[in-house]
């Protein structure tokens, strides 16, 4: 009751704050919340008041597809995480040569599109794979690729790197006093990051954790290219929604019991974060330890991993330079062409420059101020739950529920579904977890104490907020630019929905090509699209180190 | 300072690029004479380079227009977005996908009805033995290219594994094809639903025991028609049960492939367009809709193994041409959404059957 009231006092008495909290709450009600309430309410009818039976077995079917969901999202977490964190300490604790090098080579496969990536295994791994071939000339016949094991080997090409950076910026939140203190009373440097270090980090962990495991349950493109016949709950949907003859009650009770699963997890997750949630009140830089042995073997290892996790990227690059490339080692025949094609068309390129200068500054102002809310708005953070949502629900779900709700909204000009503003609300709505879940992670290693002491020295929230918030805030910060960069220019499913005259991007484009069978064109404009992201990753790391 | 600095260039930034975008916006140029319609939007899935085409070729002919043409990525993807924005709908003409998408857009009163005005369009053909109607009986569409049904293989696989050409659709229940024929899922696709039809249509009450077959050579369904082409090239798998154009344009690109017209009979599947109701261009709509039924558009489209409807505009003995085309074709039926409609369940429940229990026996 007392929250209650504190509450009430909170929300009434003005503060620039609040302000920003409603603008963030009413652009998440505005343009998820009611949008889908829209879509599933409207549809309850369909569900509830049709005579037809669910088609026989549809129960079982139901916790069939469920099991299968859970299944490739652990398989997929569980080995994302049991890489990813060995090889955060290796390149954050050992000094080793070319550290950003091999973080910026583990990279790339989190700028290449998803569908790319698949295409990329199946060069490698596929029926006519590369790897495959070489594999039936001793006699050995490797397991088709179309199905869980795939499935899995493209989502932790893809997840590894994502959980790799959040672990990194969770180390660079430990400090130095305690691993000091730890050593000085004669623990070994080893000792040191089971017992200090990892338990510090456990919060970005169970973060890494969530993420990837969140991203493979919502992921639309792996399971439709690389699946087979292993049925996910995102394809379900997917398949169900878009198509003239099937069921269409199923979409929706997939994506009800969606909901409720991930509401359930995020649930779980921040009940075990808050068991995890260690502050300390001092914090002098990063601690790392000169090991030349170590060091030596930790270079080695990150050669092998960033080789193996490189591969199918470097197929792509050779395909981007290929003609046809068809049961064989190399392409038929080498070309530039591609490129020349690719380029030709600067549109794309441009378009997709100006959305990664729009909704990655939108993402992350969204971002810091419902951070901000969960951790000064008790009473707001069942807001928290629904940030989860474009998680699961596929974008394409999203996409409609944009255009049956705003049909009649007009801009005067133009009309808002038909604007580039929709696309913008689109990917910003889509990307927001993704951003938020890395500076919310950032917000849960911040020193309360310091800000209370801001208070009673007769500073403002804001002032409070800029001059002790802030700063902290930055390693979490310039992580979220990066991966905020990333996912906007990979998005897919809504752009395809929503895209508006004029707009084509970089990835509808190899969208297209890629449709048309036309792969090489595709890869070549994939590898432009890694390359504009790493120049963007670039100067961000730049201007970083250049504040610091 | 510094904090604040970056704040406000965070700020600029996005305001910058949301005045660059909003800039952007497609500004009406000069009025087209007569109507004073100059923007026309197009949806369809067709291949970039011929709308690219299209739209050069249209513009050209009516200065000051600009045509968009939107690819929401893939028929069904299309018309869902069309259905999405009824209210107040942004497309002015629908083109592509075939008349089994067409008569369900009309069933939701998506469409209006236009009769085109395109000198020697004729609203109904021969195509072999059966006639093809090219216009809905009341103009809510027409079709402007023809493909059709029938098995795409990929020669270099068929070899490895010392596999015979399938000749036939019941050739693809043999179970030496085990796990190497690939199809679309035939609720999700109407490439896919064509061919299953196309079986009713051939094989009458037999037809679901040749499913059954076939599906136990399936190792799975795709969810994209236009991927089946794309894995068959590379030789990921022998054969695919699809469309002949797609996989005429990987033949043509140099990959291992050839297409049969199954001997048992094949269906002419269409590409179509239409006009949207309540379009806000419709006169440009209109002229668009003649414009491809024009016989500068019908040559431009079998540039890029588009067969024209329309007789006459092309010599008989290129191999675009319809009549080449169909010379050596064993039965042509034409589609029949009567018999479509009157099997859907039967379609539903024996294909929802299959996918949902794909690779759980």
């Amino acid at each position: 009751m007392n929250d209650w009231r504190l509450f009430m006092k909170k929300v009434f008495t003005f503060s620039w704050f609040n302000l920003a909290y409603a603008i963030a709450t009413l652009f998440l009600v505005v343009f998820l919340i009611v949008p889908i309430i829209r879509l599933f309410t409207g549809s309850f009818t369909m569900v509830f008041g049709s005579s037809e039976p669910l088609p026989a077995g549809f129960f079982s079917y139901l916790l069939r597809v469920t099991g299968n969901t859970l299944n490739m999202a652990l398989m997929t977490t569980v080995i994302a995480v049991l890489i990813a964190v060995p090889l955060g300490f290796l390149i954050a604790k050992l000094q080793v040569p070319g550290a950003a090098v091999f973080l910026g080579a583990l990279s790339v496969p989190l700028i290449t599109p998803a569908f790319i990536s698949s295409f990329a295994t199946i060069i490698l791994l596929g029926n006519s794979g590369v790897i495959t071939m070489f594999f039936e000339l001793f006699g050995i016949h490797l397991p088709s690729i179309y199905g869980l094991r795939g499935l899995v080997i493209t989502q932790v090409l893809h997840a590894m790197p994502y959980a790799l950076l959040l672990v990194i910026t969770g180390l660079k939140t430990v400090p130095r006093h305690l691993e000091e203190a730890s050593i000085s009373l004669g623990n070994s440097a080893l000792k040191t990051q089971f017992s200090i270090v990892l338990p510090y980090i456990a919060p970005h962990i169970l973060m890494a954790a969530l993420m990837v495991f969140l991203t493979s349950m919502g992921d639309v493109g792996g399971p439709l290219i690389i699946g087979g016949s292993y049925q996910v709950i995102s394809t379900e949907i997917y398949n169900n929604f878009i198509t003239y003859m099937g069921d269409e009650r199923i979409p929706i009770i997939f994506g009800a019991w969606t909901l409720i699963l991930s509401f359930l997890m995020l649930f779980i997750v921040s009940r075990l974060m808050k068991l995890t949630d260690v502050k300390h009140r001092f914090r002098i830089g990063q601690m790392t330890y000169d090991r030349p042995r170590a060091r030596r073997l930790a270079l080695v290892t990150l050669i092998v991993v960033s080789f193996i996790f490189l591969a199918p990227y470097i197929a792509i690059v050779i395909q981007s330079f290929g003609t046809i490339w068809a049961y064989d080692w190399l392409p038929k025949e080498f070309t530039t062409n591609n490129y020349v094609k690719a380029l030709s068309d600067i549109l794309p390129i441009r378009n997709t420059i100006i959305l990664l200068l729009t909704v990655t500054p939108i993402l992350i102002i969204l971002s810091v101020i419902f951070a901000h809310m969960f951790k000064n708005r008790k009473m707001m953070r069942w807001v928290n739950y629904f940030t989860l949502m474009p998680f699961t629900i596929p974008g394409v779900i999203i996409a409609v529920s944009l255009l049956e709700s705003y049909a009649g909204v007009s801009l005067g000009r133009r009309d808002l579904i038909a604007s580039i503003y929709i696309l913008i609300i689109a990917i910003s709505i889509r990307r927001l977890p993704f951003v938020l879940k890395i500076i919310e992670a950032g917000f849960s290693k911040i020193d309360d104490s310091q800000q209370e002491a801001a208070f009673s020295l007769g500073a403002t929230e804001v002032k409070a907020f800029f001059s002790v918030i802030l700063p902290q805030l930055k390693p979490a910060i310039s992580m979220a630019v990066i991966i905020g960069m990333i996912k906007v220019v990979t998005e897919l499913s809504s752009s395809l929905m929503l895209n508006p005259p004029g707009w084509r991007t970089m990835s509808l484009y190899i969208a297209y090509f890629v449709e048309e069978g036309f792969i090489s064109r595709a890869a070549a404009m994939g590898i432009v699209l890694i390359v504009i992201v790493g120049i963007g990753t670039a100067i961000s790391n730049n201007m970083k180190e250049r504040n610091q | 300072m510094m904090k604040r600095f970056t704040l406000i260039a965070l700020f600029t930034a996005c305001a910058m690029s949301m005045f660059a975008a909003g800039a952007q916006e497609v500004a009406p140029t000069a009025a087209d004479a007569g109507h004073g319609e100059t923007e026309l939007v197009v949806y369809s899935t067709i291949f970039a380079e011929y709308a690219e085409a299209m739209k050069e070729g249209f513009e050209a002919l009516h200065p000051g227009v600009t045509v968009n043409v939107l690819n929401p990525g893939g028929t069904e993807a299309m018309f869902k977005k069309l259905e999405s924005e009824a209210a107040n709908p942004q497309a002015d003409v629908v083109h592509a996908g075939s008349m089994i998408n067409y008569q369900h857009a009309i069933e939701m009163g998506l469409l209006e009805p236009y009769a085109p005005q395109a000198p020697g369009f004729k609203s109904s053909i021969a195509v072999g033995d059966s006639r093809l109607d090219l216009s809905h009986p009341e103009d809510y569409y027409h079709v402007w290219s023809l493909m059709f049904t029938g098995i795409m293989y990929n020669q270099q696989v068929l070899d490895r594994y010392n596999l015979p050409v399938p000749r036939t659709y019941k050739d693809l229940a043999n179970p030496v094809y085990k796990d190497q024929i690939i199809s679309a899922n035939p609720l999700k696709s109407s490439t896919a639903s064509s061919n299953v039809v196309a079986m009713l249509q051939i094989y009458g009450n037999e037809a679901p025991a040749i499913w059954e077959g076939i599906n136990e050579n399936l190792p799975y369904y795709s969810g994209s028609s236009s991927r089946i082409y794309t894995l068959v090239s590379k030789g990921e798998f022998a054969l695919a049960i699809g469309l002949s154009r797609p996989a005429l344009v990987a033949m043509n690109e140099g990959y291992p492939v050839g297409f049969v017209f199954p001997a048992d009979g094949s269906q002419v599947y269409d590409n179509s367009m239409a006009l949207v109701k309540n379009a806000k261009h419709p006169n440009l709509a209109k002229e668009f809709i003649d414009y491809i039924l024009s016989d500068e558009m019908q040559l431009k489209g079998s540039e890029y193994l588009y067969i024209p409807v329309k007789q006459g505009v092309m010599d008989p003995s290129l191999p675009v041409s319809l009549e080449s085309v169909t010379a050596d074709m064993g039965t042509i039926y034409a589609p029949d959404p009567a018999l479509a409609e009157a099997n859907r369940d039967l379609i539903q429940d024996t294909f929802g059957e299959y996918i949902r229990t794909k690779g759980t026996k």
